[in-house]
């Protein structure tokens, strides 16, 4: 059974379908890449499987378990984190705070330890920070840990927001857009990134624009065209499709 | 005198927060408690505590509000409401009202656990508001909740509020008409709220606030229960300003419903800015000098004026014009507040660069 599958999935906005009828499976330990025209549903898709978005018709289960009806938060707890296209840290936080709210599921403490500052809270304390600074040096940031989020540089801000993802030890790690706005060398570091995340035991299922990237890092591709899945497959085989190609350079005259 | 006490607290808070050294904070800290503790041996003007003794329910009062706003970044204009009901707890059970006398230290706690109940009830159905939406909504239960007090006459005294409430006792010694054990137990409450302000700020709990208050949906995918958490919050904030009503309904051995209007929960709003947001010291600061400034400089003033040109003139007609200048005078100078967290001076450090490029 796949760690991530969709069947029939449909979103609309009005009259706009923005989620046709898409089914895919994503297998536990894969790179998985959804690619496609701008505005053609992948976002929308990824809001769907955090619940951002309600989806109209279709199934989505993480491991078996169904994701209808549940809450984002729910959704977390199940194991899956994520990385947004325009990013979401905390600006007015620092680093090192930013990874350790994405530890928050792994923290016990609770509102009595809160008030009461008690042995329980100060020792996940100390672990999450100690966890946090070795995510900021796995995702090679380390050393701006006091830093604020939004005074970091762009590329270093992607990397802080997969750290935070990563906090949470996620089974399912969603990354929208990560290598946008990235120069050559820093995609290179990501690519590498990215394969060591999965090493580590998580999925990754990434919405990419960049097909160089896409295609020597994932091992399975989806695209998108218009909220429906037009193909499926390996890169060559998606190199190749026709369909593929239509999509992108438009239909032979 | 009360302007070199005030002077002195302040001085210490700067100084608490400009050292970087832990130790050297905590010293600080330690000698202004013990400076404040021994001072009224020292020197016994029942006025001059009286009025420190409010300004130490206020500190606490604006702690509180802190939590919700500074921490969660829930802007509550309603938080006098919860003062009333501290006060009304003690004004109900320890008075001729219902025959229910009460003891003081028991109702501490219990109006701590009601505001706390009630602030969980009002923050309810505020959960999915934001912003301006947020602050409407709870400046109506800010009107409500005296507006309730003023109308249940039976249960309240109506307008009149209760008068003759209990005077409170110490292991059978009774506070008599000494302010100072007000001022003392002010002081401790004083201790306990920044303790507890601290251990939230650091804790689980408020990093989650921390997260909800900078993206809420980002807050919610690493798997916060904003619900809770902001109920949490609300609760939590409430419970300080109910220990806070029933200090001042004993202090004043009256309550009545004109006491906890608008106007106070604007007051408190005013000293989370004037201090800094977020900021515990700040926070301190600026809620020490807005009650100074209302109960000593401004009725001074007006004496001031008064002998100075043989005149007779009420000046409180025009209290809040000058209290609303002294506001507008230190957005416009220090829109981050006095004491400011790094957080908040950088932003606006940040906006004065980008106006200035621009």
């Amino acid at each position: 059974m796949s760690l991530l599958e969709l069947s029939g999935v449909s979103k609309r906005f009005g009259a706009l379908t923005a989620v046709a009828n898409v089914t895919l499976g994503v297998e536990e330990g894969a790179i998985f890449g959804i690619i496609g025209p701008n505005g053609a549903g992948k976002s929308t898709l990824f809001n769907l499987l955090t619940a951002i978005y309600r989806f109209d018709e279709g199934c989505i289960a993480i491991d078996g378990t169904s994701l209808a009806g549940m809450t984002t938060q729910e959704i977390a707890r199940l194991g899956v984190a994520r990385t947004f296209q325009n990013l979401r840290l905390l600006g007015n936080a620092s680093a090192l705070a930013n990874v350790m709210v994405g530890e928050h599921l792994l923290l016990r403490a609770n509102i009595l330890d809160a008030l009461l500052n008690t042995t329980r809270e100060r020792r996940e304390r100390a672990e999450a920070e100690q966890r946090a600074r070795e995510l900021l040096r796995f995702v090679g940031i380390a050393g701006i840990d006091e830093q604020f989020a939004r005074n970091l540089s762009y590329g270093t801000q992607r990397r802080l927001e997969i750290a935070r993802a990563l906090a949470a030890r996620p089974r399912l790690l969603l990354l929208d857009e990560p290598a946008a706005g990235l120069n050559p060398s820093e995609k290179r570091d990501l690519v590498a990134l990215i394969r060591s995340i999965r090493d580590g035991g998580a999925t990754v299922l990434l919405i990419e624009h960049d097909m160089g990237l896409v295609m020597n890092l994932c091992e399975r591709i989806a695209v998108l065209d218009y909220g429906e899945k037009i193909a499926e497959g390996t890169p060559n085989e998606i190199r190749e499709h026709p369909r593929v190609i239509e999509a992108y350079l438009g239909a032979p005259a | 005198m009360i302007y070199a006490y005030a002077f002195v607290a302040i001085a210490a808070c700067v100084a608490i927060e400009r050292f970087h050294n832990r130790r050297a904070k905590i010293a600080i800290a330690l000698a202004l408690a013990a400076f404040l503790a021994i001072a009224p041996r020292f020197y016994g003007n029942e006025a001059v505590f009286s009025i420190l003794a409010d300004a130490a329910v206020y500190v606490m009062l604006a702690l509180g509000l802190n939590i919700v706003v500074g921490f969660a970044g829930l802007l509550d204009l309603g938080y006098a409401a919860f003062f009333a009901i501290g006060a009304y707890t003690y004004g109900m059970l320890a008075s001729p009202q219902f025959g229910l006398h009460l003891p003081f230290w028991v109702l501490l706690f219990l109006a701590a656990a009601l505001a706390a109940l009630f602030g969980a009830l009002l923050g309810a159905p505020t959960l999915r508001l934001h912003g301006d939406y947020l602050a409407i909504v709870t400046l109506g239960f800010g009107e409500i909740v005296p507006q309730i007090f003023q109308n249940l006459t039976k249960y309240t005294g109506g307008p009149n509020g209760i008068a003759a409430l209990d005077i409170p006792s110490f292991f059978g010694h009774s506070f008599g008409a000494s302010v100072m054990p007000y001022y003392y137990i002010a002081l401790l409450g004083i201790v306990a709220a920044l303790w507890i302000s601290r251990n939230l700020r650091e804790s689980r709990l408020g990093r989650a606030w921390m997260a909800i208050r900078e993206d809420e949906l980002a807050a919610k995918h690493a798997g916060i229960n904003v619900l809770r958490s902001k109920l949490a919050a609300f609760a939590i904030g409430a419970s300080f300003s109910g220990i806070g009503g029933v200090l001042f309904a004993a202090k004043l051995a009256l309550v009545s419903p004109d006491l906890f209007g608008f106007q106070v929960s604007v007051l408190i709003v005013s000293m989370l800015v004037l201090g800094g947001m977020g900021n515990i010291v700040g926070v301190v600061v600026g809620s020490l000098l807005l009650t100074i400034v209302n109960s000593a400089l401004l009725p001074q003033i007006n004496s001031l004026v008064d002998t100075t040109f043989h005149t007779t003139i009420d000046l409180s007609n025009i209290h809040f014009l000058i209290y609303g200048a002294i506001l507008v005078g230190i957005m416009l100078f220090r829109p981050e507040g006095l004491l400011p967290n790094r957080e908040r001076r950088d932003e606006f450090h940040h906006n004065g660069e980008a106006e200035a490029e621009a």
